[in-house]
């Protein structure tokens, strides 16, 4: 593998996307209301009323006893703001990096089809696996760089809202730090493969979006609602489960070299 | 062998029923600048798809590049081209970005192609625009910048479909007299595309007539209007209301073979290109108004003309 042919493919879709305000626009749009304000309106409105803390409350008390163990010791307050932003809100920081690697990814392959641009690249001496590489990596990379950029502002956001209730530093969990760094990033890469995948096969962006978001989204509602319950569970089964999708990534990247038929692409062409 | 650039044997490529191309065979000796000619849809491109293994040939005995097996060293082998087709460039990234990226996909390292994407930006005269985005070109400006993206790995052989496509004519001369320095200067060879005879017939020391997916005539520009034109003829200019006492021309010169009247031209065939100072100087003694005489020399156009018009 000759990283120098991936990188320069990488950098070369990064900066195209970067000049793209379509896309750049949806990329910091989704983050701000799933990070920012969404996790905002809800720790104040659980600060200042009681019957959300309540309702909330209820709930709680029928979720498994492991989960109930985790929060014992805090008030009512600080088990409804706990509970939302350890555990409900875990789902979201999946869904920022597979929106945004869904909308590069989708425009990798089919994009440069669009633009009659791939021709080119396919007559030079990059691999197949090269190419598809630096394809996956140009959509994962920005994709990591945003949710981690949109974790510290979470964290932030969190601390700071919650610090009247708690008095404390409460986030982010031991867990968490596994999701962001070890779960989020493995199956972020296998929606990317995915998506990549799809690019690869149709003519152009919008045929690659419309497939794309009807076969990834059943994927990452199921991965989110699974998310959620992996949250309650011991870091062990979340670092084994984060093992599974990076075995899964292997086994679809591999899947599409062999599957990648320059001849079929160029078909596309004409 | 060792002086063969490209070389096919028996390749054949289907897309379904159709016959892009049907059992063509050539070879091109190293430095030279060989011209593919054909109507639109006579499988020119798909040739240069073909011999630059980005599809896959129906029927296929051998197709060498540079003496390399073309499916079993398909690395080496892109490593040693440059190829420019109908393709598009990189429209939101600047011209010098276009032509690093290429060159560090062919393995140069970033001072390398950044010196390379200088002198070529230089020697198409875009070195003014190097940071513009490629969108504010004009087709002719992205036409050179296209070329200089297929010369960034300062290739062996230089695939170039229909490279005069968009250029004005003066983008166009000079276009053609950087193919001819180049190949002179060094030992590049040219695979040019093109519709523009008139140009192929100044730059090409070979040429092929493909049409509906087969070769009809290979050889160089000279060698291809010979074959096809084989009768000599000379074109007689009157005054108005003059003509020519043919009886007695054909009486009185034997190596005449034909003649053509019309209004105040003559068309006259002789036996052979030395008969032709005969004729002048017979015309010459006639008392007859005479504005011209000129022989007929057919160019590659009309020899194109005549074997694509061939059934």
């Amino acid at each position: 593998m000759n990283w120098q042919r991936v990188f320069t493919i990488t950098r070369k879709d990064i900066k195209e996307v970067a000049s793209t305000g379509q896309i750049i626009a949806p990329m910091v749009i989704i983050p701000l209301v799933l990070i920012g304000i969404i996790p905002a309106i809800a720790i104040v409105s659980l600060r200042f009323s009681e019957t959300g803390t309540i309702s909330l409350l209820k709930a709680i008390e029928k979720l498994p006893p492991t989960l109930m163990q985790q929060l014992a010791g805090y008030t009512g307050n600080q088990k409804a703001i706990y509970f939302i932003t350890v555990y409900i809100l875990a789902s979201f920081f999946l869904i920022i990096p597979i929106m945004v690697s869904t909308l590069i990814s989708a425009n990798s392959f089919a994009g440069e089809k669009e633009r009659k641009t791939l021709e080119g690249i396919l007559y030079t001496p990059i691999t197949d696996l090269e190419l598809i590489t630096g394809k996956v990596l140009a959509s994962f990379i920005p994709a990591m760089a945003i949710s981690l950029l949109s974790f510290f502002v979470y964290s932030v956001v969190v601390n700071a809202l919650a610090y009247p209730v708690f008095m404390t530093i409460y986030f982010p969990t031991f867990n968490w730090w596994i999701l962001m760094l070890w779960l989020v990033p493995t199956v972020s890469f296998l929606v990317i493969s995915l998506v990549v995948l799809i690019s690869a096969k149709v003519r152009g962006y919008q045929e690659a979006n419309s497939i794309a978001g009807a076969i990834v989204l059943p994927i990452v509602l199921v991965t989110i609602g699974q998310v959620t319950g992996v949250m309650y569970l011991s870091a062990k089964i979340i670092l084994l489960t984060g093992l599974l999708f990076l075995v899964a990534d292997a086994l679809l990247l591999r899947f599409i070299t062999k599957s990648f038929h320059r001849d079929r692409l160029i078909v596309y062409i004409r | 062998m060792k002086n063969i650039a490209i070389e096919a044997c028996h390749i054949s490529k289907s897309f379904g029923n159709i016959a892009a191309l049907d059992d063509i065979s050539f070879s091109i000796q190293k430095g030279d600048v060989f011209g593919l000619l054909g109507p639109n849809g006579a499988g020119k491109t798909t040739a240069v798809r073909l011999l630059n293994g980005l599809i896959k040939p129906t029927e296929i005995e051998t197709i060498s590049i540079l003496g390399l097996d073309l499916q079993k060293n398909i690395q080496d082998i892109r490593q040693r081209v440059g190829v420019l087709t109908d393709t598009n460039l990189y429209e939101r990234l600047s011209a010098i970005d276009n032509l690093l990226i290429f060159g560090m996909l062919y393995g140069l390292s970033h001072k390398e192609s950044s010196q390379r994407a200088e002198h070529l930006l230089e020697q198409f005269e875009l070195s003014d625009r190097a940071s513009s985005k490629v969108e504010t070109f004009s087709k002719g400006m992205k036409q050179k910048l296209s070329i200089a993206r297929a010369l960034i790995s300062d290739p062996e052989i230089v695939y170039l479909d229909e490279p005069t496509a968009g250029l004005d004519p003066e983008a166009s001369h000079e276009l053609l007299q950087y193919i001819i320095k180049v190949s002179s200067d060094s030992s590049k060879t040219f695979f040019i595309t093109s519709h523009r005879l008139e140009e192929m017939e100044s730059i090409c020391d070979t040429v092929a007539i493909l049409d509906r997916g087969r070769i009809k005539a290979f050889g160089s520009p000279h060698d291809l209007v010979n074959q096809v034109f084989k009768d000599h003829w000379v074109t007689v200019t009157l005054g108005n209301g003059t003509r020519l006492n043919i009886s007695l021309l054909k009486l009185e010169l034997s190596f005449v073979q034909d003649i053509e009247q019309s209004n105040n031209e003559v068309k006259i065939k002789v036996d052979d290109r030395a008969s032709i100072p005969k004729l002048i100087r017979y015309l010459g003694k006639l008392d007859t108004d005479i504005y011209s005489i000129a022989e007929d020399v057919p160019n590659l156009q009309d020899a194109y003309l005549a074997i694509v018009k061939e059934k």
